[in-house]
This record gives structure tokens, C-alpha cells and sequence, in this order.
């Protein structure tokens, strides 16, 4: 990995990414953001903003879509990784991706931990896969539920412990960056607040977060810094506390008022 | 095992190679296989010198004599295939909507296993059943008209229950395809369920129900071994009627293709009723397409 | 039912006696349903008659001692061992064949050129082989594999011929078994680093197996009795197998891949397109012996289909 010397505690930056699908739609408007080590940063917007499409460039998760082109400049520790010949391999390693929806896979529960980490060649035996699936399912909070039960299937877990299981397996992969799409949209109010329990610790080691999230009460809690996007432009990024309490935008403000979204 | 791994980027490359040459491998069969028929095909005509015009509006098919009018093998093929189409299109019709519209529940656990087991029999089953049973019916009810017994209404009415099976569970899937608000919307206007099905449900899902005859068309104008054992094999003049045993595109070249002495006359010959027998194929293929594309039109 | 709510609705200012048109539109609906159901029966009666006349003029002569262990080229009491093995060995090579070239087009359709003009033409081809008539496949087997490639008559042309014939069912099978795969678990696996090759074999084909092991054993079912292609690929004569030989160049070596074999469904149509006194019996035989195949085939599919689904979200 290139040497984190351009900036100590920005791990990403991006800068007039814009990202078009069949090759001529602009979904995504020039944006440019940044985001730091230990800190979490919240993208809201009403439906069909821009800010999953915006996500989904962090990791270059487009590319997987058919006719997608994402343009500008993502540099992940100083490095533009927006070019047709980045590893994508190499960088999905490290940043970590949580979906909308639990996605565990039809594995049992220690198999859907070591299953990537083990096709990357990094677990050498035993003893280091079950040390990793034990760190892992801790720092997801998940391990005291789950411990006896590791040979069995990840889909008999409720939702919630599903996508604990999901982040589990994003952090079995040691990453510096985790994005989280929508983690909670699917769940009930206690297994979000536990997701968002999980989301703060790893913040606090370390790792630095993404999350879209539809919900300003989970922003507040669970951020640091949020930016604001509305019909594919980033209109506001700031302090959490200041986006909320003093927004610039009007459109921010008619949001939060709730005139919209 | 774990040092040993390959570079992603080396992967996805050997994936992609390796995946993309079975497609290619594929596509270069079919591609062989259409240029290979349509050039022994047409050296009936080009090499062989065979008249075109002749040979398709002759109306008798005598190879070993140097005879090839190949048109009473036409008419009885597309005779046969339309008998079939009759026969089977109301039975088809009515199982799917009745398992579609009025017993889902048995259409999904008992019905559709069935017709699935009945796509699965054999033609040469068929045959020996219409050869047996199908031919000795005609005899009892035509008396002296139906000779044997063999002729284009056996035919056709064997490959009727051949085709059932395609017909009708294609029929199930479209459908079963029509929105259930479409439904909902008769039902809450007051129709009884026959007139939502008849006025609603049939309507919106004419498309898929045409591509369902279609397609069982396809099958019915290509099938061989189960019509040339019920049929009479009688490839020298014109059929006189439905009764009278006749021979298929298909029946000739099942009968003939094997005595043929590669290269010959005859050979090609009978290249070309396999070369016809494609492009009625690709024909039915291209208009099962014009279906599609007029039915996503139609949608928006 | 409804009429009788209805039904003092009689004189309204439309003109037209609404009591006498929901009761007829009622009736209307009452005898559909009837001649549906009607239809329904006579396909179950049609089945069940197909399978119940094989079996009933078949069955005795199949289940007689040595029918299934006596050459057909017997003098006396001919058999058909030669034709349930070559039946089932075609098949075997077959799908070993088809098998793995079904799923690498169906992995590359799916996963790695979804939605390009290369799809499109391939999809195309993959249509039109599977609508062109077997006995054209056939005649194209006889001349490239036959002659060409100078195979002659044998099994491994007749197994050429029957993957062509079973290549876009297969392919069918396939793709949509991968297509409903939820397109979430494609994504989880890709955004962990893997190839696509990864997150087809260790993700998507292991939630797509039931699916896709039902396709296969139900299209062994379809090859295990097609004939017309066979006629002029892997030969009409019967054969005296050796179970004994060793030599393996042997024409009666059961496992040599380039001698003639032929089929049950190619022996029925044999002997009955060229009849001779006794061979009604071994036909019906014949016919029982292979419909089951066929149904066990069926019931196979279902059973392993069903089994490996159970074990999947158990364990």
C-alpha cells in the first residue's frame, strides 16, 4: 500500500467525481469530499440523490454495473485509484463494504468470516482463522451470541445478527475504510442501535466510516461530519452538530424541516 | 495454500478466457453447423444443377430414380404441423388457465410435475403408441378410407400430444406473468372470473401465448422418428387427403439420408430438405423475435 | 350467488334486465370452469394412459429373467444388455461434455458480458441450436463428426450429437438458476476483493446447485431418449458386446468410444420400422424398460433437487 504521506489523517479524497449510467445519465454531479481516519461521516439526501451512487465510487463498486462511467480523480491515501488499471482486487481489501440488506452467505457462520481473507491468501492455519473469526465477531459485537453456534449456517441468525455478521466479515479483512449502505433500512430499532453501537467502536479504533443512511436521527448519533446531497449534487458537508443546527443550504434547511424527502 | 494463490487480475483473466471459450466454442458450432448444411444443401442446386423452381413445386420425391419434387414432403410437413397446432392449441389453453386462474395450488404441485413427465417421454414412445393405438383408432373409425391407418392425421394427431407438454407449460408461464392488479381490477369492476380471463388475462398476455404455438410449431415441424412410424412413408406422389399416408420433410431424410451415398446426387438431395427444414427453424426463431419486439413496444 | 342480491335489480332505466344478465354471465362462468376442468382430466387421463398402456404391454417381457442380461444378438431369447449399456454410457459421456461447457457459457453469459452485443449474439446462436430439428443435427453429425474428423459411426459422435442437442437446454437451465441468485450476494463477494470467478464458484454455483442439478438430471432424462439424432451418429445396429474384452480398440469393448452403439429409443425404432416375427414383445419391452428410465430420471431431479436445498439452509 502507497505510503500515507500526502495528508496524515485524510485516508480519501475525491475531487469532481461524477458518475454517469448508460454512458450519458449524470446521476452524480462534480462532488469533492474528504474523509479521515477514526472519524464517521454520514451522506444523506432524499431517495435517489446521488449519495449510494457516490458511495459506490469510493470502492469503484460501479464498474460492476453495466454501461456505468464514474470520472474525476479518488485518492485513497494519495494514490488516484480511478484508473482503468488499479488493482480493484488489492483495494477492495481494504475498504470494506455493508449493504443494505444482510448478505450473508449460504455458509456457516466461521466459513463467512475466513471465506474472503482465506481466497487472499491470508489465514496460514487453524489457530490464526479461529483467532480471526473470534476479533472479528467481537469487535462486530457478536461473538458472546454466536460463539457456540460457529458451524452453523449464517442464515439462521435474526436480521440484525446477520449484518453484524456482514460487518464481522468486512473487518476479518483488515480494512481502513468501511462504507455502509443504508446498514439499518432493513432492521428493527434494537438491532439498529446496536449496528450503530458497532459503527462508533470501529470509528474508535482507527478505521474510518462511510454511511448513507436515509435517517438524520442516525446521522446525528452516529456521525462526525455529514454532507448533504440532493438530485445528484453534494450541496453541504460540515460538523454534524453545525449541519444540523445551522444548515447554509436552503434546500438542507427545507430538508431537514422535512418539507421534502 | 496460502502462498500459492493466483493474482487476482491472472484470475479473472484465466475466468474470463476460460468461460468466454465455451461460448465461442459454441457459437463456432452453430455457425459451422448452418454454414456446413446450407453448403451441401445448395450444391443440390449450384453443383448438382437441380432446378430450384422444380424442385420445390415438383410434386413427386422418387431419389433412387433421379425424381426430386420436393413438394409433397412440404405440404405434408406443414400439413401435419398444423393439425397438431389444432389439435393441441385448446387443450393447452384450457389446462393453463385452469391451472393458472383457477386451482393454482394443484397447477403448481400436480399439474405442472405431470406435463413435465410428459415433455420427458420419448418420441420413439410416441411413435410405437401412435403406430399401435393411434392407427388401428383410424381404422375403426374410417373403415376402408384409412388404409393401414398410417397417414397425415395420425401424424397429426400424434404430434398434437408431442407438443402438449411445450405448448402448455409455456402457456402456464405467460400466464402466469400477467400482473395479478390486472386481476384484481376486473374482479373489483364486477367480472365474473371467465370474463377477466377471456377479456383481460388472454388479451395481456397474447405475446407469450404466441410464442407458446410457436415454439411448439418449431418442435412439431422438426420432430422425426414418432411421425415416420405413423405416417406411411408414401413419398412419391401428393397426398390425396388427411387420411392418405404421405412422408415429411423430415420422414425422408430419416428414411433416405442413410442409404445416400455421401456425395451423390441424392446425398444432396436430401441436403437440401435439411437445409429447408433450418430455415423454417430460423424463420420461427426470427418471428418468435418480431413477437418479442412488438410486445415490448407495445408495453413501452 | 351473486344473482340473488342482484336479482331485484330487474327493471332499471338502462332497459336491460341486469337480474337475467348476472345470472347468465354466472352460467357463462360455471360451464367454463367446467370444460376447463374437463381438459385438465382428459391430459391427467392421456399421462396416466401413455404410461399405464407401456407398462401394461411391456412390463412382463422387461421384467423376464435375462431380458436386461442377454445380447440382443442372442439366438434365442435375444435381450437388449447391449442397449441399456450403451444408453447409459452415451449419456455419461455426454454430460461430461455438455456439463462443463454449459456452465462456463452460462457463468460467462451471466457474470461476465451481461447485458453486450457478445451476449446477444451468443444467445442468438444458443436459440437457434435449440430449435433446429435433432434429425438436422443429426445429418450435421454424420458429415463433421463422422466423416470429417473421420470418427466413423460411434459412440463419441452420437455424443457430440446429443450435446449439441442438449447444450441449450443446459445453458437455459443454467443462466437462470444463476439469475436468481440475489444480486446482493454478488455484490457482498465482489466488494470483499474477489474475482468474479471466485464469487461464481464459492458464492453463486453452490446457492445455484439445487436448481442446477435438477436442469441436468432432467435433461439426461431428454437425451437418455432421443433417437433421431443417433441414427446416423452412433449407428442403428444392434451390438454384440464383450463385457470381457480388454482390448480397448475392440469393436465389442464395451468402453471404446469409437465403436457403433446403439440406444433403447434407437432399438425401438428399429425394430419397428423393420419388423419381423417376435420382436412386438421385445419392443413393448424395450419401451417399458426406457419410459422407466425416464420417470426415475424425474423423480431423481426432484428428489436430489429438493435434498440439496434442505441440506443448503441447514447447515
Amino acid at each position: 500500500m502507497a505510503p500515507a504521506t500526502a495528508a496524515r489523517d485524510t485516508l480519501l479524497h475525491t475531487s469532481g467525481v461524477t458518475v454517469r449510467y448508460d454512458y450519458t445519465h449524470e446521476a452524480l454531479h462534480p462532488t469533492t469530499l474528504a474523509f479521515e481516519a477514526g472519524t464517521v461521516t454520514a451522506l444523506i439526501g432524499p431517495s435517489g440523490c446521488g449519495k449510494s451512487t457516490y458511495l459506490r465510487c469510493l470502492n469503484l463498486m460501479n464498474r460492476e454495473i453495466p454501461r456505468c462511467v464514474v470520472e474525476g480523480e479518488i485518492r485513497y491515501h494519495g494514490h488516484d485509484v480511478n484508473t482503468p488499471d488499479e488493482n480493484l482486487f488489492e483495494l477492495r481489501k481494504s475498504i470494506g463494504m455493508v449493504f443494505q440488506q444482510p448478505t450473508p452467505f449460504r455458509k456457516s457462520i466461521r466459513e463467512n468470516i475466513l471465506f474472503a481473507p482465506r481466497r487472499h491468501g491470508r489465514i496460514k492455519g487453524r489457530a490464526e482463522g479461529d483467532e480471526l473469526v473470534e476479533t472479528s465477531l467481537r469487535q462486530a459485537a457478536l461473538w458472546d451470541e454466536v460463539k457456540d453456534k460457529l458451524g452453523q449456517s449464517g442464515l439462521g441468525l435474526s436480521g440484525g445478527q446477520q449484518q453484524r455478521l456482514c460487518i464481522a466479515r468486512t473487518l476479518a479483512m483488515r480494512p481502513d475504510v468501511v462504507l455502509f449502505d443504508e446498514p439499518c433500512s432493513a432492521l428493527d430499532p434494537i438491532s439498529t442501535y446496536s449496528i450503530e453501537e458497532t459503527i462508533r467502536s470501529i470509528a474508535q479504533a482507527g478505521i474510518c466510516c462511510v454511511i448513507v443512511t436515509h435517517n438524520m436521527e442516525q446521522a446525528t448519533r452516529v456521525s462526525d461530519r455529514t454532507a448533504f446531497f440532493y438530485v445528484g449534487d453534494m450541496v453541504e458537508t460540515g460538523a454534524t452538530k453545525r449541519i444540523f443546527s445551522a444548515p447554509k443550504d436552503q434546500r438542507l434547511a427545507d430538508y431537514l424541516s422535512g418539507r421534502f424527502g | 495454500m496460502a502462498q500459492r494463490l493466483m493474482p487476482k487480475k491472472q484470475l479473472e483473466r484465466v475466468g474470463l478466457t476460460l468461460t468466454g471459450a465455451c461460448v465461442l466454442l459454441v457459437a463456432l458450432v452453430v455457425v459451422t453447423l448452418i454454414l456446413m448444411v446450407a453448403q451441401q444443401g445448395l450444391s443440390a442446386f449450384l453443383v448438382d444443377g437441380i432446378d430450384f423452381p422444380a424442385f420445390i413445386s415438383g410434386t413427386s420425391w422418387v431419389p433412387s430414380d433421379g425424381v426430386y419434387g420436393a413438394l409433397p414432403l412440404i405440404v405434408t410437413s406443414f400439413g401435419v404441423m398444423l393439425l397438431a397446432t389444432i389439435f393441441t392449441l385448446p387443450v393447452a389453453l384450457g389446462s393453463a388457465i385452469f391451472v393458472v386462474e383457477v386451482r393454482p395450488g394443484f397447477g403448481r404441485r400436480v399439474f405442472q410435475p405431470l406435463v413435465e413427465l410428459l415433455m420427458g417421454i420419448p418420441s420413439v414412445v410416441y411413435g410405437l403408441i401412435g403406430l399401435t393405438v393411434v392407427n388401428a383408432a383410424m381404422r375403426a373409425a374410417f373403415g376402408e378410407a384409412a388404409g393401414t391407418g398410417a397417414g397425415i392425421l395420425s401424424g397429426g394427431i400424434v404430434l398434437a400430444v408431442m407438443i402438449l407438454p411445450t405448448v402448455t407449460t409455456l402457456s402456464i408461464d405467460g400466464l402466469a406473468a400477467v400482473p395479478n392488479e390486472y386481476r384484481e381490477g376486473s374482479y373489483a369492476l364486477g367480472c365474473t372470473r371467465w370474463q377477466t380471463v377471456w377479456h383481460v388475462v388472454l388479451k395481456s398476455a397474447m405475446p407469450s401465448l404466441m410464442t407458446a404455438v410457436i415454439l411448439g410449431m418449431t418442435r412439431a415441424f422438426g420432430e422425426a422418428l414418432a411421425v415416420q412410424m405413423v405416417i406411411g412413408g408414401v413419398e412419391k406422389v401428393m397426398p390425396a387427403g388427411l387420411l392418405s399416408p404421405a412422408a415429411t420433410l423430415t420422414t425422408a431424410l430419416t428414411s433416405g439420408f442413410s442409404n445416400a451415398v455421401t456425395g451423390s446426387v441424392q446425398y444432396h438431395a436430401l441436403w437440401a430438405l435439411g437445409l429447408l427444414l433450418m430455415a423454417m427453424s430460423l424463420a420461427f426463431i426470427l418471428v418468435i423475435h418480431l413477437i418479442g419486439a412488438k410486445g415490448a413496444k407495445s408495453r413501452g | 350467488m351473486a344473482s340473488e342480491t342482484t336479482a331485484g335489480l330487474g327493471g332499471n332505466d338502462l332497459g336491460v334486465d341486469l337480474g337475467d344478465h348476472v345470472r347468465r354471465i354466472g352460467r357463462r362462468d360455471r360451464v367454463a370452469t367446467g370444460v376447463l376442468t374437463a381438459i385438465v382430466a382428459f391430459v391427467i387421463l392421456l399421462l396416466a394412459s401413455i404410461v399405464g398402456f407401456i407398462l401394461f404391454k411391456g412390463l412382463g417381457r422387461a421384467l423376464a429373467p435375462g431380458f436386461l442380461t442377454t445380447s440382443p444378438l442372442a439366438d434365442e431369447n435375444p435381450g437388449i444388455s447391449s442397449e441399456v449399456f450403451d444408453s447409459f454410457y452415451m449419456l455419461l459421456i455426454t454430460l461430461l461434455i455438455s456439463v462443463p461447457i454449459s456452465l462456463g457459457g452460462a457463468i460467462f453469459l451471466v457474470e461476465y458480458a451481461p447485458d453486450t452485443w457478445v451476449t446477444k449474439a451468443a444467445s442468438t446462436a444458443i436459440e437457434t441450436l435449440s430449435s433446429l430439428p435433432s434429425i438436422v443435427v443429426g445429418m450435421f453429425g454424420s458429415l463433421f463428426f463422422v466423416v470429417t474428423l473421420g470418427w466413423g459411426i460411434s459412440i463419441i459422435a452420437g455424443a457430440m450429437a446429443l450435446t449439441m442437442f442438449n447444450i441449450p437446454i443446459l445453458v437455459r437451465v443454467i443462466q437462470q438458476a444463476l439469475h436468481d441468485v440475489p444480486r446482493s450476494q454478488r455484490d457482498a463477494a465482489l466488494a470483499m476483493g474477489l474475482t468474479r470467478w471466485e464469487t461464481t464458484r464459492y458464492v453463486l454455483l453452490p446457492a445455484a446447485m439445487p436448481a442446477i442439478v435438477t436442469g441436468v438430471v432432467i435433461s439426461a432424462g431428454r437425451v437418455f431418449g432421443e433417437a433421431a439424432a443417433l441414427i446416423f451418429t452412433s449407428g442403428s445396429a444392434a451390438v454384440n458386446i464383450n463385457f470381457a474384452s480388454a482390448n480397448l480398440a475392440s469393436p465389442r469393448n464395451p468402453w471404446n468410444v469409437f465403436r457403433p452403439a446403439e440406444t433403447l429409443a434407437v432399438h425401438i425404432w428399429k425394430l419397428k420400422m423393420e419388423p419381423t416375427p417376435g420382436n412386438d414383445e421385445i419392443v413393448w419391452g424395450t419401451a417399458a424398460v426406457l419410459i422407466v428410465c425416464v420417470l426415475l430420471f424425474n423423480v431423481l431431479a426432484r428428489v436430489l433437487g429438493k435434498a440439496l436445498a434442505k441440506k443448503m439452509t441447514s447447515e
